[in-house]
């Protein structure tokens, strides 16, 4: 009870925060480029090409599976790095 | 110079045969089909429809003889993009007791589960979908049969944003995050709606259908709980529909909605709760007996329900399907409800106030929902009673246990509506905002077509000549004779290759990632 209420007012609290900032619903245009619709647009494509030739999605899927790895050893070596600055560099 | 001539050579041969084999093989097997009488259940025009996975069973009853060798159903995809995967499957029981258990949500007393077919990767694009399985599965016809039919989202393309509707006759949810039974029609957030399937069974005889659910229910509201309505959308058309029992039906029903606001005081900066006395009601009749689908004309909402409807804030409604109680002269004096359905929805865009009050309200609910028992009842002893026990399983340490538990466990519901708050509140926010747009346009994201290229080209003289190049047309041509290689069984080129073309990926994955671990140790 008493997380959920924790969890449950640090969320609100913080949303009630960031209310104030603006909500974005579409990415904004920078030099005459409307980032929002090259995303889109890029997206679509992507998907079509997926649609079209089916083995594309197996390439990215490995594409994914391999920025995962790397992704798990980052956080790693982070881990490793704030544990050897905490110890003063007891693990090396 | 290969110090291994040999061993290439031995590991060379076999892996070639293997290739060439796995070709080969789908294509010079023979299938064996068995003819048998073939029955098929049409569907109506109800539909279901879902979100993510639903799970949806369609009773068979017993008696069934031979052995199914085809099946279909067909579906509607709402929400075109990504892609999708569908399954269905034969549950059988041996017992009766079992078989009506499985009605009402427990799959335990199954004594075998057959897969009917499995497709991966459909493509999801709006409009109706069949699919089709030819399996081989031999019935008993003293065993009892539950038809399963699943769709769900590929997590890999779309996430859990595809809303698809289910065609068919009669079924019953079975949803895999839902313990209960719902009846027919029923909505379920997340665990989909019940509805008919459409069915069709080749090589099995005497399907036969269970009745129409004809319980007077309610099924569908708009605004659905929970809503956001833009202020620029005003006046709103609050539309219900469901079915009215021929038995509760008497001339003169009707739905009843009635709508309270709940920040009427926000411009004082007091919030007073639900403030009834600024609620108002609305009636709509119901001719006939049936089904009904009723809902306001902009001129009704503004007309019957007197308050202005542009104020931002919390609302609540009550829908209710009434029925004359006693009626003198044919005026009705009082009305009864057979049904009933509360929900809420907001006004525009609800306040940080408004978001709190909702959000601890839906907490406290959680709470009190998730309680069971009084964690308090096993801490009602007494340290001078001789009785009591200081021991492991004792009072003392279930009273502490449970309140440790009361305290700090997580009610079920809390930690999922604490991350949609999260997204919704924090994380649509600038700076974080930018992100989660780039995710949800990729999550969202719908195959368009692909650019064209537009060329002039000089040739003197101050001409040119103009080139197009439709890369779509170009491309979806070449995609289209990939597509249309069939082997003689059948099977398509990308049934006969993919499993090889996953396994390359994947060694090639698991290679980069083994030598990328070695370079590091």
């Amino acid at each position: 009870m008493i997380s959920a209420l924790i969890l449950s007012l640090s969320v609100s609290v913080l949303t009630m925060i960031f209310s104030f900032f603006p909500q974005v619903e579409v990415l904004p245009t920078i030099a005459n480029v409307n980032l929002d619709t090259v995303i889109v647009g890029g997206v679509a494509s992507v998907y079509r090409l997926a649609d079209l030739f089916w083995y594309i999605t197996n390439v990215i899927q490995g594409f994914f599976f391999i920025m995962g790895y790397y992704a798990i050893k980052f956080t790693f070596k982070f881990l490793a790095g704030l544990f050897q600055g905490i110890g003063g560099g007891a693990i090396n | 110079m290969n110090p291994y001539p040999q061993v290439v050579h031995i590991f060379t041969i076999p892996v070639i045969v293997l290739l060439v084999a796995s070709l080969l093989l789908p294509v010079s097997i023979a299938r064996a089909d068995i003819n048998l009488p073939s029955t098929s259940a049409s569907s109506d025009s109800s539909y279901i429809s879902g979100t993510a996975t639903s799970h949806l069973a369609q009773p068979l009853g017993t008696g069934y003889t031979g052995t199914i060798t085809s099946a279909s159903f067909s579906y509607n995809v709402t929400v075109a993009g990504g892609k999708h995967d569908a399954y269905m499957s034969l549950v059988e029981f041996d017992d009766l007791t079992d078989y009506n258990n499985a009605l009402s949500g427990s799959l335990d007393g199954a004594i075998a589960s057959y897969s009917i077919g499995a497709g991966s990767y459909i493509d999801t694009t709006t409009g109706d979908q069949v699919f089709s399985a030819t399996p081989s599965i031999t019935v008993n016809p003293s065993y009892y049969y539950i038809l399963l039919v699943s769709i769900q989202t590929n997590d890999f393309y779309s996430g859990s944003e595809i809303d698809f509707t289910v065609y068919g006759t009669e079924a019953v949810l079975l949803p895999d995050a839902c313990t209960d039974n719902y009846p027919i029609g029923a909505t379920h957030t997340g665990c989909g709606v019940l509805g008919t399937l459409g069915i069709t069974l080749v090589g099995i005889g005497d399907v036969s259908l269970p009745p129409d659910d004809t319980s007077t229910r309610i099924d569908n509201v708009d605004p659905i709980d929970g809503q956001e309505i833009a202020t620029s959308s005003l006046p709103y058309t609050f539309a219900v529909d469901g079915y009215i029992n021929e038995d509760d039906y008497e001339e003169g029903a009707r739905i009843m909605i009635k709508i309270d606001r709940n920040t009427d005081q926000q411009a004082q900066g007091a919030l007073l709760g639900w403030n009834s006395a600024f609620g108002n009601r609305t009636y709509l009749p119901l001719d006939a007996s049936g089904a009904f689908d009723v809902s306001t004309s902009s001129d009704a909402i503004t007309a019957n329900l007197d308050f202005p409807m542009d104020r931002v804030g919390l609302y609540r409604a009550r829908w209710e399907i009434q029925v004359p109680g006693f009626s003198l002269f044919g005026f009705a004096l009082n009305y009864s409800t057979e049904q009933s359905l509360n929900t809420r929805f907001t006004i525009g865009t609800s306040t940080p106030l408004d978001k709190i009050q909702l959000d601890q309200e839906e907490y406290l609910e959680n709470i009190i929902g998730s309680i069971e028992g009084d964690p308090l009842e096993q801490c009602n002893f007494n340290f001078f009673d001789s009785a009591f026990d200081f021991r492991l399983g004792s009072d003392l340490l279930g009273c502490i246990g449970g309140m440790l538990h009361w305290f700090f466990v997580l009610p079920p519901g809390v930690l999922e509506n604490t991350v949609v708050q999260l997204k919704e509140g924090f994380l649509t926010r600038v700076p974080w905002g930018y992100f989660t747009r780039i995710v949800t346009a990729v999550q969202d994201g719908a195959a368009g077509t692909l650019p064209t290229i537009h060329a002039d080209i000089p040739i003197g003289g101050g001409e040119d000549i103009s080139i197009e190049f439709d890369i779509d047309d170009m491309v979806g041509g070449a995609a289209t004779i990939t597509d249309s290689f069939v082997s003689p069984d059948g099977d398509t080129l990308r049934e006969i290759v993919e499993p090889i073309i996953q396994l390359i990926v994947g060694l090639l994955v698991l290679m980069f990632i083994w030598k990328d671990i070695m370079r590091s140790v």
